[in-house]
């Protein structure tokens, strides 16, 4: 069943049913918001495809898990903003999706040994 | 000669070029030899069909082969690079659509194969469509087209920018608004020994003057009365852009892929010279720099992807294209910041590549225009 906010409306229904009165500020954060869900997609492709292909794999999952914890607390940050004040109520699914991705940096390895990792794992790369 | 036989000679190309990097990057004008080279390479056949001995055969089939060559390119040399793409992207108009309605039907395909037998012969293809204050939208374009017969020739007037490819192109395409019609449509320049003093009616107006992109002599024209050729499926823009499918974005993206993954190949040479001895800040700037790279080369791969689905490649295309265009700028600066104050001088490269890679935001559909087209796109994506 899909989640759905006060009012009863599907969540991914908020910008088709605001989109003729939403703020310029609105409109661009959503689109900051979809560019940046394509990127993890893109980002967790790539993830899979180095791996797949045995190539430098351990280095681009670190690569990538760094990138989608930045990327994804960026999304939903700006989606937040997007939605309004509203998400930070316990009722709205947003401030949990927020503060659930928001581990994914945190997760082995976490931000100071991640990076590095990565600076060591880029010295280390064949040239 | 195939897709593959002129990737390789792109490749030779390339890395001519990229030997001569320092010297290039100080150019601010076309040399015409480098566009004789890749000719002799075959890249003018990015441009034609196969079935008029090119190497054409569909968007979904080739963009990639068309944007790897780009790619390639532009790691030798991001204004010849630039003005390349043009050359594909604008014959796609024409290389997308094979069929016109029957009304235009015969027009449309003698039309493509006239303009197909140029670039087969050697002509090279661009644009001047952008004028001040349109924000990039051919929609508002206040140029207009009439002619003085019913069936006479259309005689363009109007301002035209960022001409890129100016004084090497032999055609150009442009918008404007044909007299008593209500909307834009295509035209076609013919720029051959065309002098730019005004006597024929095109004047140089502002020779080009960008911090990147410097050697694509993108200048801006005004032009008077000066003869078009229309595009024979009137009226057909938002048609013929569809059937485009992302792939004018891929092409534009591609250059800035191949500008980015040699800023970082060559940053890399810089910190493993000095990892020891990296501070902190550094250390931490080289890691994003990397971890942005491999985001930039994953959106490019991502944007293929997409397009050779044929599913929704054109909103894709230019999602990555404004992501890459963001990524590039950070990417860039952060080399920048890594390798040191030296790389204000003009002879460093990577001061150079910061300044290129900005092409791109700004580059077809720019910055405001991309906004709005994803905005609405999200709730209805184009066909």
């Amino acid at each position: 069943m899909r989640r759905r906010t006060r009012s009863g409306r599907p969540r991914g229904a908020e910008v088709e049913w605001r989109r003729d009165t939403l703020r310029a500020y609105e409109r661009v954060e959503w689109t900051r918001a979809e560019m940046e869900g394509w990127l993890i997609q893109q980002a967790f492709e790539g993830m899979l495809r180095a791996i797949e292909d045995g190539k430098e794999g351990r280095r681009r999952a670190t690569q990538g898990t760094m990138a989608i914890a930045e990327l994804a607390e960026s999304v939903t940050s700006r989606i937040c903003r997007f939605v309004g004040g509203g998400t930070f109520s316990r009722s709205s699914p947003f401030g949990y999706w927020h503060e659930d991705v928001r581990a994914l940096g945190f997760l082995r390895p976490p931000w100071g040994l991640a990076f590095d990792a990565l600076f060591d794992a880029s010295c280390a790369s064949e040239p | 000669m195939d897709a593959d036989a002129i990737l390789d000679n792109v490749r030779l190309v390339a890395a001519a070029f990229a030997a001569e990097r320092a010297v290039r990057q100080q150019r601010r004008s076309i040399d015409r030899g480098d566009f004789d080279r890749l000719r002799e390479a075959g890249f003018l056949l990015t441009g034609v069909p196969i079935d008029q001995g090119g190497i054409w055969e569909s968007v979904r089939r080739s963009t990639r082969p068309v944007c790897e060559m780009l790619r390639t390119l532009a790691s030798g040399d991001s204004s010849v690079a630039l003005v390349c793409a043009m050359h594909p992207s604008v014959l796609s108009f024409w290389l997308a659509t094979p069929d016109a309605p029957a009304a235009f039907q015969d027009g449309w395909r003698a039309q493509r194969r006239h303009f197909f037998e140029t670039a087969r012969e050697g002509a090279w293809w661009g644009t001047i469509t952008s004028e001040s204050g349109s924000g990039g939208d051919i929609s508002r374009t206040a140029a207009t087209a009439r002619r003085a017969a019913s069936d006479g020739p259309y005689r363009l007037t109007g301002q035209k920018q960022f001409g890129s490819g100016s004084g090497m192109a032999s055609y150009m395409i442009t918008a404007a608004v044909p007299e008593g019609e209500p909307a834009a449509d295509l035209f076609v320049l013919d720029m051959r020994d065309v002098a730019w003093d005004g006597s024929t009616g095109v004047t140089l107006v502002a020779p080009w003057d960008g911090h990147g992109m410097a050697a694509t002599q993108s200048h801006a024209m005004a032009f008077a009365d000066v003869p078009v050729v229309r595009s024979a499926w009137p009226g057909a823009v938002p048609t013929l852009m569809g059937a485009n499918g992302g792939f004018m974005s891929a092409t534009f993206t591609a250059v800035i892929a191949g500008i980015a993954q040699t800023a970082v190949e060559t940053a890399r040479q810089h910190v493993r010279r000095r990892h020891d001895s990296m501070r902190a800040y550094e250390r931490v700037e080289w890691s994003r720099a990397e971890m942005e790279g491999w985001l930039i080369q994953q959106a490019y791969e991502g944007i293929l992807r997409a397009v050779e689905r044929g599913e929704d490649g054109r909103r894709q295309a230019l999602l990555g294209k404004m992501a890459i265009a963001e990524l590039a700028e950070s990417m860039t600066g952060r080399l920048c910041r890594i390798v040191g104050g030296g790389t204000f001088s003009r002879s460093s490269p990577f001061g150079h590549w910061h300044e290129d890679v900005r092409a791109l935001g700004f580059l077809r559909p720019p910055w405001g225009l991309a906004y709005d087209n994803l905005f609405e796109w999200s709730a209805s994506p184009p066909a």
